[in-house]
């Protein structure tokens, strides 16, 4: 195998598909990258056998083959290389010769049918999606995952693809994100899939603010193509809980909060929010609302904010880290907060299909 | 009532074809009784695959201890339970075996529960145990046993025949009084370290051989791990032998309980003339310390930061030479 390509072009290849691979492996030919060189092309391959990535380049080919070299290893030479091309030539052990200009490295491989096989899709359902909605709704939810191993269904997003929307949902039994997107498809593809965390970061990793994306969801997998490159990922195994009814179905107070002040007075209070309460409280009254938190024997912090409220007194309490959290990942400049009473839940909406769900703490 | 491995197979492969394989099978039985063979036979049928690549099948995932005093530990359990979790890579059935149960440590056994009481849909896991009575109580509760008849007879292994041997040599030879107890357990530490050595170099062997062919090519932090879980291996491998020599003690006390209660020794019949003679010389309650000495002795050395040669040495004085 031997190919020419720019530095930075390899580069490129190398961070897409590097993250993939685990230190921790009993496999050690997953921790290389397989490339693969054919007509004008190079193709990176990493996997940790439950997450895969692939991706293709554009490359100056001279001779078709295939081999794996170590990918942390690789991409910190590639790295320290100046800008220009680089010769990269593989003899028959493995052994790659890497030149750039008066630079020269030597690196061993492993052959590259011990590299497990990339699964196939066919025989799936295909979904066309926008990167930007996508990429936007998993910055909205993602935070959300559980990372609770015994309720492993949780450990992913939920991709419920029915009634010509695709509802993504977050939750860990605490809070739950959930934001719909319209996405057109038969009724026969109608289905719904646990997409892991580990999938659920590369995919944001991957995703653009342009352009559109292909999901392919078979029996056990699902693949996404962005651009030239596939993630593929194992599916969780099991039913998501049934989300909808933990959403309340009635408001009786929704106050309109100004994001920014609301995230960064609720900051400030939480610094003196105990460890083991772990919440602050918000004090509805006549036009105003108050947060308040304290600690016993270190002190307390208040601040109040103008808002407009016209309901009955009311205060609850939520897990400051749980209210800061969707305010972190909006970007609108007011969230609603629809609210029933001290112990019913509470809604954070916006003007978009998106809300977030968090459950009130009890105040003693 | 146990069953042999070839009858036990086929009554697992009826219910998985009448859909009703339960989530979790305790498979207990003695050294050589088929547990292996039997979970792997099992997998390759339901899989559709050799026995002999079961274990490297993408939806078998299996553990054994692996740290250096033999446990397996609750970031194994963990491991397995987060490839457990994924749906499987063929779209049908997938396994979790766990190797040697017994050795469970009761934390991981305790963080085990909940996924072994309920695993992931079309999950199936083979707990493999030759004692099983050291598994808690919780854990038996939610397992199917499945008990393999032992063998007829078994061949004794070479260093555990060394052992008997040692047995054999000091009826003959020595007189059960200080010196001979002492003498006893010199020669039984002399076997121990033989063993030893031979572990360690069968284990540095396999060790250069992978570390060769993968040395230039992978992260040399993986080589470390490599080194470290080999170390562990060898140390997990050592135990299990020294057990099997303890065994064959028990066996000979025992088979001089047995006679003495008008049963024929089966345990050890190669030292089956001296139990006899042992027999002879002891009451019940004598014959019975000496068994709990044993067991004792094997008590102290599953215990951490513990002198082998002098836990040894005690154990061998009051079995041997009180």
């Amino acid at each position: 195998m031997r190919f020419s390509v720019s530095k930075d072009i390899l580069l490129s290849g190398l961070q897409t598909v590097q993250n993939v691979v685990s230190s921790r492996t009993t496999l050690p030919i997953l921790a290389n990258v397989r490339i693969q060189a054919e007509e004008g092309k190079l193709r990176f391959t990493t996997t940790d056998l439950d997450v895969g990535v692939t991706c293709i380049t554009d490359a100056v080919v001279e001779r078709h083959g295939g081999t794996t070299l170590p990918v942390k290893r690789l991409a910190g030479i590639i790295r320290e290389l100046p800008q220009g091309e680089v010769h990269i030539e593989v003899d028959s052990k493995n052994i790659a010769s890497l030149k750039c200009g008066q630079i020269f490295f030597k690196i061993h491989g492993l052959p590259a049918d011990e590299f497990p096989p990339f699964p196939e899709f066919e025989d799936c359902k295909v979904f066309t999606l926008k990167q930007s909605e996508v990429k936007d709704a998993l910055r909205k939810t993602s935070y959300a995952i559980s990372t609770d191993e015994t309720r492993y269904v949780l450990n992913g997003i939920l991709f419920s693809f029915k009634d010509s929307r695709l509802t993504m949902v977050a939750t860990d039994g605490r809070r739950l994100g959930l934001v719909d997107l319209e996405v057109e498809f038969p009724q026969s593809d109608e289905t719904d899939v646990i997409v892991p965390t580990k999938c659920i970061n590369e995919l944001t990793r991957l995703t653009n603010d342009a352009g559109e994306m292909k999901m392919y969801i078979s029996q056990n997998q699902v693949a996404f193509d962005v651009g030239t490159t596939r993630l593929v990922s194992k599916l969780v195994e099991g039913n998501y809980p049934n989300y909808r009814q933990v959403i309340p179905t009635e408001v009786r107070e929704r106050v309109t909060l100004e994001r920014e002040l609301f995230l960064s007075a609720v900051h400030r209070v939480s610094l003196l929010s105990s460890e083991k309460s772990n919440s602050v409280k918000l004090v509805f009254t006549k036009n105003n609302l108050e947060i308040a938190s304290n600690t016993p024997d270190v002190g307390e912090a208040k601040e109040s904010i103008p808002v407009v409220y016209k309901g009955v007194d009311m205060t609850i309490a939520f897990n400051p880290e749980y209210l800061m959290a969707p305010l972190r990942a909006l970007p609108n400049d007011e969230v609603y907060l629809d609210l029933i009473d001290e112990m019913s839940p509470g809604v954070v909406k916006i003007q978009s299909p998106f809300l977030y769900v968090i459950m009130p703490m009890r105040v003693s | 009532m146990s069953l042999a491995a070839p009858a036990a197979l086929s009554l697992l492969l009826q219910a998985h074809e009448q859909k009703r394989l339960a989530h979790a099978y305790l498979i207990t039985g003695a050294q050589g009784s088929g547990k292996r063979m039997l979970t792997l036979e099992l997998c390759a049928k339901i899989l559709g695959c050799p026995p002999q690549a079961a274990l490297s099948h993408p939806d078998v995932h299996s553990i054994a201890p692996e740290s250096k005093s033999r446990k397996l530990l609750i970031e194994q359990l963990r491991g397995l339970e987060g490839e457990l979790r994924m749906r499987s890579s063929r779209g049908g059935h997938k396994f979790g075996i766990i190797f040697e149960a017994d050795r469970l440590q009761p934390q991981a056994a305790n963080a085990f529960l909940k996924t072994l009481e309920e695993p992931p849909p079309n999950t199936h896991l083979l707990l493999l145990s030759e004692h099983p009575e050291q598994l808690l109580e919780t854990i038996l509760s939610r397992c199917v046993e499945i008990p393999l008849r032992p063998p007829e007879e078994r061949a004794l292994g070479p260093s555990e025949e060394a052992a008997a041997q040692i047995i054999t040599a000091f009826f003959a030879t020595r007189k059960p009084d200080l010196q001979g107890g002492l003498w006893m357990a010199q020669q039984l530490q002399a076997l121990l370290a033989e063993t030893k050595e031979h572990i360690h170099k069968e284990a540095a062997d396999a060790f250069k051989a992978e570390e060769k062919q993968y040395k230039q090519t992978v992260d040399p932090k993986w080589l470390e791990q490599l080194e470290e879980t080999h170390a562990a291996r060898t140390e997990a491998l050592y135990i299990g032998e020294r057990n099997r020599l303890l065994e064959v003690l028990e066996a000979f006390w025992t088979d001089v309980l047995l006679l003495q209660n008008a049963q024929p020794a089966r345990h050890l019949p190669i030292c089956a003339e001296h139990a006899a003679q042992v027999c002879r010389q002891l009451t019940a309650n004598e014959a019975l310390n000496r068994v709990q000495a044993i067991t004792k002795m094997r008590e102290h050395l599953g215990m951490t930061g513990v002198n082998e040669p002098l836990a040894l040495e005690h154990g061998i004085l009051y079995a041997f030479a009180p």
